[in-house]
């Protein structure tokens, strides 16, 4: 019992630490606070329902689909809104305006969607067979759930840790004007936090596709959750945001088997707003890191 | 060796409305160290910032190396060989000793070699192999400055600014910093270096620029400088 | 008190507005027109009072729709117990008192961590609300002997008065120059005397007291009351977009801005909802990567300008 939900709280905080990474991996670089992140998800997810739906294509072949998609969508928005944004703007008037472009976008993605495909709950059956193994019952998306999400984010790890490219991505999180002085190229490194993070929130909505019913609004308590996840873990903290999701994933689970599900977000926000109060730097920031 | 490695011809520059650089023109000799000294809001940091690409040039023109460098952007300086070491040093607080450094070689021509250039300067400086696996948040203001020189270093630069290196460091600091300056110097780095601690700084310098209001008052060799009345009552108290 | 001369305009302005919206529109409008009316003059109070605290101090607040639903969480408890004048004070005060005691500790934190920690906030009293009531057996609350939809857009009416007075001497007593000083730099302010703490506090309570009334009023249109719609999240953004729209350095920007964006969606909520939420994103982001200041914010800008430049020998730079 006690490892069944184990398993489950990790399968449902590892989907949450890969949507926080990407969500910090934007928020760190640029210090856009992006609250259409889970609309993103969303798009993923309508696109792994679609091609299956229509033409048979199988969710394992989305998700690539999807993060090409939505990582252009990401391009597209950096070139087209950010870059401007990111020119005129400093300091704390960037987090605000961002929230709020973000949020029109969110407005614009969440409703097309509801034009274009209406709001009912769309989903299709695949990897959907019983897998059991030392007294755990899972499904079969569940598994894939968990292993897309730890290959995702192992391989955002071992690019940051071992890539030049990846040691310049942390340099710029921790501080932009040192980063331009040492020779990195910021804009373009906005460009690439810009399409790897909207193209992981891509994935994640492709993965979630296979269990969780797609709707046009799925997104929004994926953002609120993303929040969640990379505050408890400090703003702009990867490693935090990993440990933040499985964190939260745990929670969440052990919350509803002790409390069934009516206290799940009572306790989800209760704990975030405590840390906030408590600890803004996050469980794991340094005082004054920001 | 002669020559000049840079250029400034009539240079405005400012943020927003305010306006900082009023038409600086001065040549920096290849080879050497030129100073730059001013009193605090003349200009000094922001012409080291207009210098490295940080900051636009709004009027002017700026030659480095005989090439013409005034749109170029800072990756493209520090390719071409211009490093900044700034004020208040700016390590990356949550990388280790030596991510800083291996960051310092981030642009494409030096970038292959950054390990074998690493360990170059942690022969020269053991402090730095000592403390490799610190984090430089942690390190004192002393070792802070010395991993950011090193840190630029890293790019093999022809041209070094230096901004305000012996700001918050303690004499004895100050003693080791301006002995490492000269170290720098005679690898045939040319050095750019703006100082509150200007007697030290004539006295390690060969050409100096006193920057006032925006504007290059005086200029000539460092040693005239430190001779002369105006300097000695502006700047030396004398 | 007495209020210095200069508010006196604005202020009568208001008051002859407010009557004469009062008391002649019902007379001209249909049935229709009251809703219309009514929805209208409701959101300019929530803008109103919304700028107090964020408009002015730059902290910007998703924690509206908690004060709306704690109001109308209270209004309804208190429903058919205690007199109709006294529920909605009720309402008003509970909510203020809701942002005095969240306040201190939420006002800690700046920028983001603000805007994101008044949204954790405004749910966590959301889900408590829904908790409370599902462990209560109720899943929404009729009411019964509501007023009627005329008297309902009086009391509206008024209330936005009071609202855009309140956001009206905010901005230009001795108060307001705090507040706007906090915006501009808040250490500084500190350092040269400014209470920062409570005027932020205050001004968090102060902008807490009419979105109380204006969700009893809302829950007394409807004549039910359902936690989920009148705690949404997404109340308190459209009140940043309209005040966003509008401009929110003032009472005048989010005025033009609940008015644009009612307009819009009574043009098109019925017929394409989906359409005029489109709509409503696609300005807000034009807004806010076009015209900063909003719509009033940069006409006054045009404004100035063309006047400055009629003025013979002047240059601009």
């Amino acid at each position: 019992m006690i490892a069944q939900l184990v398993f489950v709280g990790l399968t449902t905080g590892a989907i949450y630490a890969l949507i926080a990474v990407s969500l910090n991996l934007i928020y760190g670089t640029m210090r856009l606070l992006n609250i259409g992140h889970g609309d993103m998800a969303m798009v993923g997810a309508y696109i792994s329902f679609w091609l299956f739906t229509l033409a048979d294509v199988p969710p394992y072949v989305s998700f690539l689909i999807a993060p090409a998609v939505s990582g252009l969508f990401g391009l597209l928005l950096y070139r087209g809104m950010f870059a401007g944004l990111l020119r005129r703007v400093q300091g704390d008037a960037v987090e605000g305006s961002s929230l709020l472009v973000f949020f029109g976008i969110s407005m614009v993605v969440q409703n097309s969607a509801s034009l274009l495909f209406s709001g009912t709950p769309r989903a299709y059956r695949y990897f959907d067979g019983i897998v059991e193994f030392g007294g755990i019952a899972v499904t079969e998306s569940r598994l894939v759930a968990l292993a897309v999400a730890v290959v995702a984010i192992g391989a955002v790890l071992a690019f940051l840790k071992f890539s030049i490219w990846g040691l310049g991505v942390r340099a710029l999180i921790q501080n932009r004007a040192a980063s331009a002085i040492v020779g990195i190229n910021v804009d373009f490194a906005f460009t690439f936090a810009s399409v790897v993070g909207f193209a992981l929130a891509g994935l994640a909505g492709a993965v979630i596709s296979m269990y969780q019913a797609v709707t046009p609004f799925m997104g929004g308590p994926y953002t609120t959750v993303g929040f969640v996840v990379i505050i408890l873990g400090g703003l702009g903290n990867i490693n935090g945001a990993i440990i933040g999701g499985l964190v939260v994933g745990l929670l969440e689970t052990a919350g509803i088997a002790l409390t069934g599900p009516n206290f799940r977000d009572l306790l989800i926000y209760g704990v975030f707003i405590a840390v906030l109060m408590l600890r803004p730097q996050g469980l794991f920031g340094r005082k004054g890191a920001h | 060796m002669s020559g000049h490695i840079l250029e400034l011809d009539g240079i405005h520059a400012g943020y927003g409305e305010v306006r900082v650089l009023h038409g600086v023109s001065l040549k920096v000799r290849t080879g050497g160290v030129t100073a730059l000294i001013g009193s605090n809001g003349a200009g000094k940091t922001t012409l080291l910032r207009v210098i490295a690409g940080l900051l636009p040039v709004r009027r002017g023109n700026l030659v480095y190396d005989y090439r013409e460098f005034t749109d170029a952007d800072a990756a493209h300086r520090v390719e071409a060989g211009i490093a900044l070491v700034p004020e208040g040093r700016m390590v990356f607080p949550d990388f280790t000793v030596e991510e800083n450094l291996l960051i310092g070689a981030f642009t494409p021509r030096v970038r292959a070699r950054r390990v074998e250039l690493a360990a170059t300067l942690y022969d020269r400086y053991p402090i730095l192999k000592e403390r490799r696996r610190q984090l430089a948040g942690t390190l004192s203001g002393g070792q802070q400055q010395l991993l950011a020189i090193a840190r630029g270093l890293m790019s093999e630069p022809k041209l070094l600014l230096l901004d305000e290196p012996s700001l918050g460091l303690s004499p004895q600091a100050v003693a080791d910093l301006f002995r490492m300056i000269e170290e720098i110097r005679a690898t045939g780095v040319t050095i750019m270096l703006v100082e509150q601690n200007v007697r030290s700084t004539l006295e390690i310098s060969d050409t100096a620029f006193v920057l006032e209001t925006g504007e290059i008052a005086l200029s000539g060799r460092a040693a005239d400088l430190l001779a002369d009345d105006r300097v000695r009552q502006a700047y030396l108290g004398l | 008190m007495k209020a210095p001369s200069w508010f006196a305009g604005p202020i009568g302005g208001a008051l002859v507005v407010a009557l004469l919206a009062a008391f002649v529109v019902p007379g001209m409008a249909g049935d229709y027109g009251i809703e219309f009316a009514t929805t209208l003059v409701l959101w300019i109070a929530l803008v109103q009072s919304w700028v107090i605290l964020s408009g002015y101090t730059g902290y910007v607040s998703l924690g509206h729709a908690a004060f709306v639903g704690a109001g109308a969480y209270v209004f309804i408890l208190t429903w058919g117990a205690v007199p109709f004048w006294f529920g909605l004070v009720a309402a008003g005060f509970t909510s203020g008192l809701l942002a005095l005691i969240v306040g201190g500790p939420c006002l800690r934190v700046r920028g983001p961590y603000f805007v994101i920690l008044t949204l954790g906030v405004a749910e966590f009293v959301k889900y408590a609300v829904i908790n409370i009531e599902a462990s209560l057996g109720k899943f929404g609350r009729l009411m019964i002997g509501t007023p009627e939809p005329v008297d309902i857009y009086r009391m509206a009416v008024g209330l936005a008065a009071i609202a855009f007075v309140m956001a009206l001497v905010a901005r230009y007593s001795r108060f307001g120059v705090g507040l706007r000083a906090i915006r501009e730099n808040e250490v500084a302010a500190e350092m040269t005397g400014i209470r920062v703490r409570w005027l932020k506090v205050g001004a968090f309570g102060l902008s807490a007291l009419v979105p109380g009334v204006v969700g009893a009023l809302m829950i007394c249109r409807t004549g039910y009351f359902e936690p989920l719609q009148m705690f949404s999240p997404q109340l308190s953004l459209t009140i940043i977009t309209m005040c966003v729209a509008g401009g929110s350095d003032n009472p005048w920007g989010p005025l033009i801005g609940a008015l644009f964006l009612n307009i819009l969606s009574e043009l098109l909520w019925d017929s394409a909802p989906e359409l005029y939420t489109v709509i409503l994103g696609v300005v807000l982001v034009f807004v806010v990567l076009r015209m900063p200041e909003g719509i009033y914010g940069t006409a006054v800008k045009r404004l100035a300008r063309r006047s400055r430049k009629a003025v013979p020998g002047e240059t601009t730079p």
